[in-house]
């Protein structure tokens, strides 16, 4: 269901390079000139690969900080900052200084134009550990990288509204900004880190009108270059999600109809799997909805599960389903 | 009136004592007043740049670390990286021992395009901090931490 995708033609170097096809699309979109700027993430023993493949497309290079990840077991508690650690974990090395090896990561910034990836790179250092510390870097930057990256103002400014995990679940704060009940494609985000998006960002709403109309113009540059890829793109954003927070969220061969989420299989969406700790629930059964802060599972008409959604201080779940058209 | 009066009456925001973050207090950050004032410039920008406005004359007046601190942060917000870098040099000279001040004159050295200097000090913190205090180097001079800093890279 959510496998890497390999494109017949275009861009296909960088999944070969990198080994997966996650930001595909925003890596088109960023070639096709459409996305002023992105960050991605690349093996340091594939690295001169990487910068051959972005002077084929035309695009400037820059390396920040290289990441060598770690799991989460081996740093919670133990470095200071290490409970607000959500997503990726990973140790700083300078990218001079790091080996050229596999899973050493560079992060990497890449743009069409020098004048946009300078302007995204100052702001976007990413949160690492060095010397048993999570260096961060101050929250404006944070705020203002999101315009470095092409996201719409209307979504970058939402993002510093709700973007604190201790007070909010973010994609729920969209979910209830989200006028009447219809729920674009384009505003889909929740297979972001699974290929099949047109986006990168989280909007302001599941119906953001910028962002309707700038995941049009990546689905007409994509399509003239990989049509098949715009199918199977389409195909998934339009599946049943249910979604956590975050970091915890499914998709399901299904369908989402009267409240009701009727599957055959759910899928976890992210790259994290200590965070995919209700699949194997979710498996239990054939359809669920959410009562309240409850997903309720059943198999057939008989109840055979009950998720109890975390209300912790930290990251709490609101759970809701969604299914996009 | 005094500063910290004045500061709540154009923010709404309280203005706290400045206190040192020590490598060894394993604290990430000791006050959240750079967030807060980040959180501002996008609710309300006509505050930050009442602030800003003012913080010259604050200067003048009162060499406190917590106006130094205010100004850094306040000059990053507004883009004006190199009066920032300068509020930060002169709160190291002032509390050396406290990597805030630190990993903000890294951040602001990032933007001003002193991408080694920058690193060095992101990636070699205690050893900067050791370094500075052990050689003295007190002044607030840029070109004294830039070359502490890249020595230190070159040999780590």
């Amino acid at each position: 269901m959510l496998e890497a995708y390999l494109p017949k033609k275009f861009c296909r170097e960088f999944v070969k390079i990198k080994g997966y096809s996650g930001q595909l699309a925003s890596i088109m979109a960023t070639v096709k000139g459409l996305k002023p700027c992105m960050d991605d993430w690349v093996d340091m023993d594939r690295y001169d690969d990487y910068l051959k493949a972005c002077k084929k497309y035309g695009l400037f290079v820059r390396p920040d900080a290289v990441f060598k990840m770690v799991p989460r077991r081996l740093v919670q508690g133990k470095i200071v900052g290490s409970d607000r650690l959500i997503t990726t974990i990973a140790l700083g090395i300078p990218f001079k200084k790091a080996p050229r090896k596999r899973d050493y990561q560079a992060h990497v910034f890449i743009s069409k134009k020098k004048k946009l990836l300078d302007r995204c790179f100052v702001d976007g250092w990413y949160p690492l550990i060095i010397e048993n510390r999570l260096q961060e870097k101050p929250l404006i930057d944070n705020f203002r990288f999101g315009y470095g990256l092409g996201y719409p103002k209307c979504c970058v400014d939402y993002f510093h509204k709700y973007n604190n995990w201790f007070k909010y679940s973010y994609l729920y704060q969209s979910f209830k900004n989200t006028q009447g009940s219809f729920f674009s494609r384009f505003c889909n985000p929740f297979l972001k880190n699974a290929t099949y998006s047109y986006i990168y960002h989280m909007p302001c709403s599941y119906n953001c009108t910028l962002t309707v109309e700038y995941g049009k113009k990546v689905r007409e540059a994509i399509k003239e270059e990989e049509p098949d890829f715009v199918k199977a793109i389409d195909y998934h954003l339009k599946l049943p999600v249910l979604i956590f927070y975050e970091t915890r969220i499914y998709i399901f061969d299904g369908c989402f109809k009267n409240g009701k989420i009727k599957y055959r299989r759910a899928y976890y969406t992210g790259t994290d799997q200590d965070n995919n700790v209700y699949l194997a629930r979710l498996q239990k059964g054939d359809s669920l909805f959410v009562e309240g802060r409850t997903v309720v599972i059943l198999k057939g008409t008989r109840p055979v599960d009950r998720i109890e959604c975390s209300q912790s201080e930290f990251a709490p779940e609101h759970p809701f389903c969604i299914q996009f058209s | 009136m005094d500063i910290y009066k004045k500061f709540n009456k154009i923010t709404g925001l309280t203005l706290g004592l400045r206190e040192v973050n020590k490598i060894s207090h394993q604290i990430e950050r000791k006050d959240s007043l750079f967030a807060d004032l980040s959180r501002l410039f996008f609710s309300d920008k006509h505050k930050l740049k009442i602030l800003q406005a003012k913080l010259s004359g604050w200067l003048k007046s009162d060499s406190d670390s917590v106006v130094w601190a205010l100004a850094g942060y306040t000059y990053y917000i507004c883009k004006q990286y190199k009066e920032s870098r300068d509020c930060f040099l002169k709160l190291i000279s002032i509390e050396p021992d406290n990597l805030d001040s630190w990993v903000d004159l890294a951040f602001a050295l990032r933007h001003l395009g002193e991408y080694a200097v920058s690193n060095s000090i992101l990636f070699n913190l205690k050893y900067v901090i050791y370094y500075y205090k052990y050689l003295k180097l007190k002044s607030g001079d840029y070109t004294a931490v830039k070359n502490l800093a890249l020595e230190i890279d070159s040999n780590a």
